[in-house]
């Protein structure tokens, strides 16, 4: 009997042990979510526009899901999401006034216990944005091309072909600009995708490696409204006979060239850009993946910033040994885009003032796609294209773009 | 004679087989000693029915090849490979010692392998892989050795064993993966007259570090951090993490009772498993990408009447939790180097429930434990898996359920008084139900955007429509038996019934029994 007890016992067992076997359906079904608040604060100054017409986004930064909401007339706005680190950007564009509202809280984590601080301190799930209201820039950056194109022999990736199209944005009745001094330079780290990003909502922005800026008196380079200058970063030549761009940067209006930079050409009657080592290199290291990019001009002037470099030239943050770095002012800043590859594990460098989020290109490197600005219906009169500025890239810039930069005739 | 050799001939020529089995007559001794499916190496002391007298060991050499091809393959399988491999075993006694042995080593060169960014890419749901097909070698040296040594009614054993692996891919990216695996198991047995019970527990430690190199210049490769149901974030391979080692520990143990009431026998052999591990980057600043628990139950039972029946069912249900973690990089300000600190519990994202179970009942027509004629086995086995991936608001389920009955069959020819022939065909269907390839939920009264692509699409169906497609499976196998020396070959086919994909294999080996 025991040993028919025994089998009996044994088989049962094996039979049974698939009951154990359920789906695990719906994990996250809302008891992982944490209720996270978050307050807009409009400037005083600005208290007639309707705070309910901000959109806010949380964005995951380590996959790509994003919520959006709208706050209340307190400026409150509630979301159920769940442990994770997140960016919150805030905005919103008013077309008529041609005014833009945007806040931004760059990376914060969220865990179930709350928001960690920056001193490892966990705080009550609340975040609180100051918004900054802003009118359009008088000039911008078009059409930007950094992804790089293909090798027509072999077919490996080329890079030589980057370029920046900047632009009068003042349409019809707008002011002549000069862009004598202006500079252009890529803020560090050169890729969003580098985990240690030390400069993170600081107030003052590094430079990587290079800053050039537009020679002239004051007055030799006029930009008048609707006029664009192209400025071929690494070599202002003929590429149709070597890339799949096909693009004829000897006719860009600037080229980025320096004797000490061997890996930069020209073609003769092509403006050099002014080089500015803040690093080392034989080439502008413009990132193919996630540049960061920026036109600015230092309120004390060019030459007086280069020769303060007891105060712009410091460490990095919390370091005070190693590799110095260049700093601007985030203020001096004129225009700017953040781009991506992805938003996830991405790190912002511009602040929400310059640029409240990021382009994000899903084409393959060397494909030899841009971003460019998106242009507005309703102000294209008079034969003078204005094109969106609201400080936020994922609005102003449409990404995978056909190459049609502007270039002299 | 001449007949059946020319037949073997044509079928270790022509025919291409399953993986390689363990030679007769070790592959026999199972209905010996059904102890040594398991790891309780105190269970050799009840190997006296084989050895004993005048024989002081048994043993057997073989070495052997496999050959795949077919467009019928899971996800990480190649297009085609090749596997030359060579296997040593034995089991002896010295005095009162009763010892086991094995050594085995095999080269693998495989065609246009895809995603494989891990020697086990089932082991964890976190991977780090790319798209780019390349061909892949793998060398594998496996070791083990056993002792069992009776004191009084109680024997004592220990297990130990040590697996490494080098695998590496031949076109950009390239990874280079270094796979360890040790295991050691005390174990001990009560031997009765009729009833024996054994006791093992085990430890085992596996590492895996796997490195990623690019060649070409100018040329952007991507690498995929993988999570799970292909859920996935991918980097240009100059800006990604290149390197990642895994860990896991594994503690199991198992009791066997092995009952012989006359001419029965019934064997049952009951486990728990349970393995943490871990993968982290393989520098030194503290970067998470994920840790894994899995836990294991599961059941041998094998019921003998004579040596002709046997019944035998086996069930091993896995639940394996996958967790990530928030972290961010923090200046250390002792050291002046910026570290990965964690905050937060480890949130669950990944559930697998998976089970694997058959039953089957064989006859043979055996003269002695020695001297078969012909045997049948049929039988059925389950294939059951859930996975769930879950990202508030999103959970990810996929769900596949295979059942595959099964019939062998084998034929004993004897030639003359040293030589034996075998020919096995074998057949069998896989049924699949409840098949869901990818259910997404979402949370009721949430709204959410997405800014990209989640999961991998071409890759999770290509995984997919390969488990959960009906299957056609049938196969030859072949074996001359001369004196000491064996010989097998063998051919067996897999097709997919709803997308009329087949995959071939043939596998030939050589072997010397002593």
């Amino acid at each position: 009997m025991k040993k028919i007890f025994t089998v009996l016992a044994s088989a049962a067992l094996v039979l049974a042990a698939p009951s154990c076997l359920k789906p695990e359906q719906g994990e996250s079904g809302g008891k992982d979510a944490v209720k996270l608040t978050v307050q807009l604060n409009m400037p005083e100054s600005e208290a007639e526009i309707d705070i309910r017409t901000i959109d806010v986004k949380i964005q995951s930064k380590t996959l790509p899901i994003a919520f959006k909401a709208n706050p209340d007339a307190s400026g409150k706005v509630e979301f159920n999401v769940a442990p994770d680190k997140y960016d919150i950007i805030a905005s919103k564009y008013f077309e008529t006034t041609r005014i833009s509202v945007n806040g931004l809280c760059n990376e914060f984590l969220l865990t179930e216990s709350g928001i960690v601080g920056q001193d490892g301190g966990v705080s009550k799930p609340e975040i609180s944005i100051d918004l900054s209201v802003a009118l359009p820039s008088p000039i911008v950056i078009r059409e930007f091309f950094y992804h790089g194109s293909t090798t027509l022999e072999g077919g490996v990736g080329y890079q030589k072909d980057q370029y920046i199209e900047i632009y009068n944005n003042t349409g019809l009745g707008g002011r002549t600009y000069y862009l004598d001094s202006l500079c252009i330079a890529a803020i560090y780290p050169y890729n969003s995708t580098t985990q240690n990003n030390a400069w993170l909502n600081a107030d003052t922005l590094a430079l990587a490696q290079i800053y050039w800026m537009i020679p002239g008196t004051g007055k030799t380079y006029p930009l008048q409204p609707g006029e664009s200058a192209v400025i071929a970063c690494k070599a202002a030549v003929d590429h149709s006979g070597r890339a799949t761009s096909g693009l004829h940067l000897e006719k860009a209006h600037f080229g980025c060239y320096d004797e000490i930079l061997s890996g930069h050409e020209k073609s003769a009657g092509v403006p050099s850009l002014e080089c500015n080592m803040v690093g080392q290199g034989t080439a502008w290291a413009l990132s193919i993946h996630s540049p960061a990019l920026v036109l600015f001009r230092p309120e004390m002037g060019v030459d007086a910033y280069r020769q303060d470099a007891e105060h712009w030239e410091k460490y990095e943050p919390g370091k005070s040994a190693g590799t110095k770095y260049w700093y601007i002012a985030k203020e001096w800043i004129i225009d700017g885009v953040e781009c991506y590859d992805t938003p996830v594990g991405a790190l912002k460098r511009l602040p929400a003032s310059i640029d409240a989020s990021y382009a994000c290109m899903t084409s393959p490197h060397y494909s030899g796609k841009c971003i460019s600005r998106r242009r507005l219906e309703m102000a294209d009169d008079g034969g003078i294209a204005v094109y969106a500025d609201t400080n936020n890239s994922q609005e102003d810039f449409l990404t995978d773009q056909v190459l049609a930069p502007r270039l002299k005739q | 004679m001449k007949r059946y050799i020319a037949i073997l001939a044509i079928l270790t020529a022509a025919l291409p087989l399953s993986a390689q089995q363990r030679l007769y007559p070790l592959e026999k001794l199972d209905w010996l000693n059904p102890y040594l499916g398991g790891g309780n190496m105190s269970a050799l002391t009840l190997n006296c029915s084989f050895l004993g007298g005048d024989r002081a060991a048994l043993s057997e050499a073989a070495a052997g090849m496999d050959y795949a091809s077919g467009e019928f393959r899971n996800v990480y399988d190649p297009e085609s490979e090749i596997t030359g491999k060579i296997n040593i075993e034995s089991y002896s006694k010295i005095k009162k010692a009763y010892l086991y042995g094995r050594f085995g080593f095999s080269y693998n060169s495989a065609r246009h392998n895809t995603w494989r960014g891990s020697a086990q890419p089932y082991r964890s749901p976190f991977m780090l892989a790319d798209s780019i097909p390349g061909d892949v070698t793998r060398e594998l040296y496996t070791m083990e050795a056993g002792v069992g040594v009776p004191v009084g009614r109680v024997s004592l054993g220990l297990d130990v064993a040590y697996d490494v692996a080098v695998m590496a891919k031949l076109k950009d990216l390239r990874n280079r993966n270094t796979d360890m695996t040790f295991r050691i198991s005390p174990g001990i047995t009560y031997n009765g007259k009729r009833f024996n019970v054994g006791l093992n527990a085990g430890y085992e430690r596996s590492t895996e570090k796997v490195e990623y190199t690019q060649i070409a210049d100018n040329k952007e490769n991507y690498l995929f951090y993988l999570y799970g149901l292909w859920i996935f974030n991918n980097y240009g391979y100059s800006s990604a993490e290149t390197s990642r080692l895994s860990r896991y520990d594994t503690f199991y143990g198992n009791l066997q009772f092995d009952l012989t009431p006359g001419r029965w026998r019934i064997y049952n052999d009951f486990g728990l498993s349970l393995c943490n591990g871990e993968q982290t980057e393989s520098g030194y600043n503290n970067l998470r990408y994920g840790d894994t628990k899995s836990f294991t139950i599961s059941d041998r039972l094998t019921v003998q009447h004579s040596l002709r029946h046997r019944f035998r069912a086996s069930v091993s249900s896995t639940g394996m939790d996958g967790f990530r973690y928030l972290q961010r990089q923090e200046l250390d300000p002792s050291s002046g180097i910026r570290r990965w600190v964690t905050y937060g519990d480890a949130h669950k994202c990944y559930n697998r429930r998976s089970l694997e179970a058959y039953a089957e009942y064989t006859y043979r027509k055996a003269v002695s434990s020695t001297d078969i004629r012909w045997e049948v086995t049929a039988g059925a086995s389950e294939v059951t898996g859930y996975h769930t991936y879950s990202a508030y608001p999103l959970t990810f389920l996929q769900k596949i359920t295979a059942v595959e009955p099964y019939v062998n069959f084998s034929k004993y020819f004897k030639i003359g008084q040293n030589s034996r022939l075998e020919i096995s065909p074998r057949f069998s269907y896989v049924f699949t139900s409840e098949c869901e390839p990818d259910e997404i939920t979402v949370v009721d009264g949430v709204e959410l955007s997405q800014s990209g692509d989640m999961q991998l699409s071409a890759p999770l169906m290509q995984e997919f429509n390969f488990w959960a497609d009906r299957k056609v499976k049938a196969g030859l196998g072949a074996a001359f038996d001369w004196r000491k020396v064996v010989v097998k070959a063998g051919y067996g086919f897999t097709r997919g019934v709803e997308s009329g994909l087949c995959r071939h294999n043939v596998s030939v080996s050589v072997g010397l029994a002593f």
